[in-house]
């Protein structure tokens, strides 16, 4: 029973820190209309950032703003590629995945572990004092709860100031930012930085958990963002009011619980990108499904770099 | 003062569907003129105005504004100066964003977009009176997505948007041609007013006629990328429909179409 309490908190833990990746590919793809490749790169970042300060004896929190700036970083090289070098948007994700892989094993190597008397965020004096005597795995859960209800706030915060307006306005019609006066390739920079600032406080997070960092440990981030992104569109569909980082929080909560559960039931974790692949095309046709049934009334203005 | 001189415009450049639309093509457009483009499916109106407003470049020439040469400036830095209504209703608005939103934005225009709230409550009344004006009930609807709006809501605000903020140029392309003939014409009326009221210098493409004739104070027509009748003033005035109309048919059968 004891057990069964530790699993769902652990996973619904999971599906709170990977969330903040989530939000970030909630900008590119659903925002901006770029699928950013760049995420396989800078979640790593984060995560190998946080690993090689922790190590080296920097306060737990200070890993968090410096994943950010790393991320942020990541997300202007593939912005400047795309838009200053006119390089297609997934390719220009791919060229700064790829050089992030060995920016990755150049900053932490291949792995890195963080010894267990380091203090991580969940065990700072902080925490400690506030949360007290609760095992750690609620300590998790709550910081993690903490640190996405924040983000979430800032970010919903954001998409309603003239800024974030702009910004929703770029994806949605970029004929009309350019009709404003606006550098749109600018507007669109300035969402690929934001959203791999968030993927890379997300890989940050995982290090803590995890207490490692490991330069493989990007590889079908992408594919989980995108599919929480679409899980959370398509279940919320119906209702208007509901915000995307919304969908794209439950999105991911909902996939990890899914994942967890086909690991309960047994089934070899080789398998599980295969699972993710199938699940994911299955989210793909079910949503073309309810496009179709629904007839689409609202239609995407024309959006070219 | 708006100023083309020696033009020149190949669509497709050293392939074998290279085509030069425009070849030491001029036009002065004086301050405060009312312009209206007429000609035939291919003529070149559109690729003029995409010359002016810089969305496609040009081979060679220069783009005069108030006598400095924008030939080179980039598109969306030019429209710091320029309002522009296009031939897609989809194009002059936001679809996922409110009317409130999309209004918002337009009244944001020149200013920085910075992080101060997005919408400001205390102009809504002022949206609301300029979306009364159209008729269209659009003012009643301020936050509904615009992409559920008639593609002639959504031009209607279009050119509301678009001559929301203080600019001298406005340029519109057939910006009547999705609308039914009764907002069309209000829209066509409103666009007069608009551009008297603001003495904008006003450059408007349409396959109406009628519109050609009774509104603006000069008109041109096009054929093949070059300016085939030009009239301004008085002579403008005393343009009538079926004079277009014919001279319209006669260019036509001589270019075989
Ligand atoms: N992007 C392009 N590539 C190649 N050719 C083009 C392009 N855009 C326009 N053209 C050609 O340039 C010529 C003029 O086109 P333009 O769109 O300016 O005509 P228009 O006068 O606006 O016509 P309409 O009344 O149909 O809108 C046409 O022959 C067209 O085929
Ligand atoms: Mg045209």
């Amino acid at each position: 029973m004891n057990n069964l309490l530790d699993l769902l908190i652990s996973t619904l833990t999971q599906g709170l820190v990977y969330a903040l990746l989530s939000y970030g590919v909630y900008i590119t793809y659903k925002i901006l209309d770029f699928p950013d490749l760049t995420v396989d790169g800078s979640f790593p970042l984060g995560a190998a950032v946080t690993a090689v300060m922790m190590t080296s004896g920097f306060n737990a929190w200070l890993t968090l703003p410096a994943s950010l700036l790393a991320g942020a970083l990541a997300g202007l090289i593939t912005g400047i590629i795309h838009v200053r070098f006119k390089v297609r948007d997934l390719l220009a994700g791919i060229i700064t995945m790829t050089a992030l892989f060995s920016i990755n094993l150049q900053i932490a190597g291949s792995n890195l572990i963080v010894d267990r008397n380091t203090a991580t965020i969940f065990t700072s004096p902080v925490v400690e004092k506030i949360l007290g005597s609760t095992s750690l795995i609620t300590r998790k859960l709550v910081v993690s709860l903490i640190i996405v209800l924040l983000a979430k706030v800032v970010l919903d915060l954001y998409f309603k100031t003239k800024s974030g307006l702009l910004l929703r306005a770029v994806g949605d019609n970029s004929v009309l930012v350019t009709s404003l006066a606006k550098d749109k390739g600018t507007v669109k920079i300035i969402g690929l930085v934001i959203s791999n600032a968030l993927v890379a406080l997300s890989g940050s997070i995982v290090c803590h958990e995890q207490r490692a960092f490991s330069s493989t440990m990007g590889t079908g981030q992408v594919v989980f963002g995108l599919a929480t992104v679409i899980i959370g569109a398509t279940l919320f569909q119906k209702f208007d009011i509901i915000k995307g980082t919304t969908a794209a929080l439950i999105g991911s909560i909902a996939y990890k619980a899914v994942m967890q559960l086909a690991i309960s039931l047994g089934l070899p974790a080789n398998l599980l990108k295969l699972i993710t692949a199938v699940l994911f095309l299955a989210i793909l046709i079910f949503g073309n499904y309810q496009k179709k049934n629904a007839g689409r009334i609202i239609q995407k203005g024309s959006s070219h770099a | 003062m708006l100023e083309l001189r020696n033009i020149t415009k190949i669509y497709n450049p050293g392939t074998i569907t290279e085509m030069c639309l425009f070849d030491s093509f001029d036009l002065v457009v004086g301050d405060g003129e009312f312009l209206s483009i007429v000609g035939s499916n291919g003529s070149g109106k559109t690729s003029l105005l995409n010359i002016i407003c810089g969305s496609i470049p040009i081979e060679q020439g220069e783009v005069l504004i108030g006598g400095d040469n924008i030939a080179k400036m980039q598109d969306y830095k030019r429209y710091n100066k320029i309002g522009r209504v296009y031939q897609n209703p989809a194009m002059g608005t936001c679809p996922h964003l409110t009317i409130l939103e999309n209004m918002s934005l337009a009244d944001n225009k020149g200013k920085t977009f910075g992080l101060t709230s997005g919408i400001n409550k205390s102009r809504r009344k002022f949206y609301q009176e300029q979306l009364a004006i159209l008729g269209l009930g659009l003012e009643n609807k301020l936050d509904i997505k615009v992409g559920l709006l008639s593609g002639g809501q959504r031009q209607a605000l279009a050119l509301i948007m678009s001559t929301l903020t203080p600019i001298e140029f406005l340029i519109l392309d057939e910006h009547t041609a999705a609308l039914d003939p009764n907002t069309a014409e209000i829209i066509m009326q409103l666009t007069d007013k608009v551009v008297k009221e603001k003495k904008l210098t006003a450059m408007m493409v349409t396959h109406n006629l009628r519109y050609a004739a009774e509104y603006g104070n000069r008109l041109i027509m096009m054929n093949s990328g070059e300016i085939v009748l030009d009239r301004a003033g008085q002579d403008k005035l005393e343009t009538s429909i079926d004079e277009l109309l014919q001279l319209f048919n006669k260019i036509s059968i001589e270019c075989g179409n």
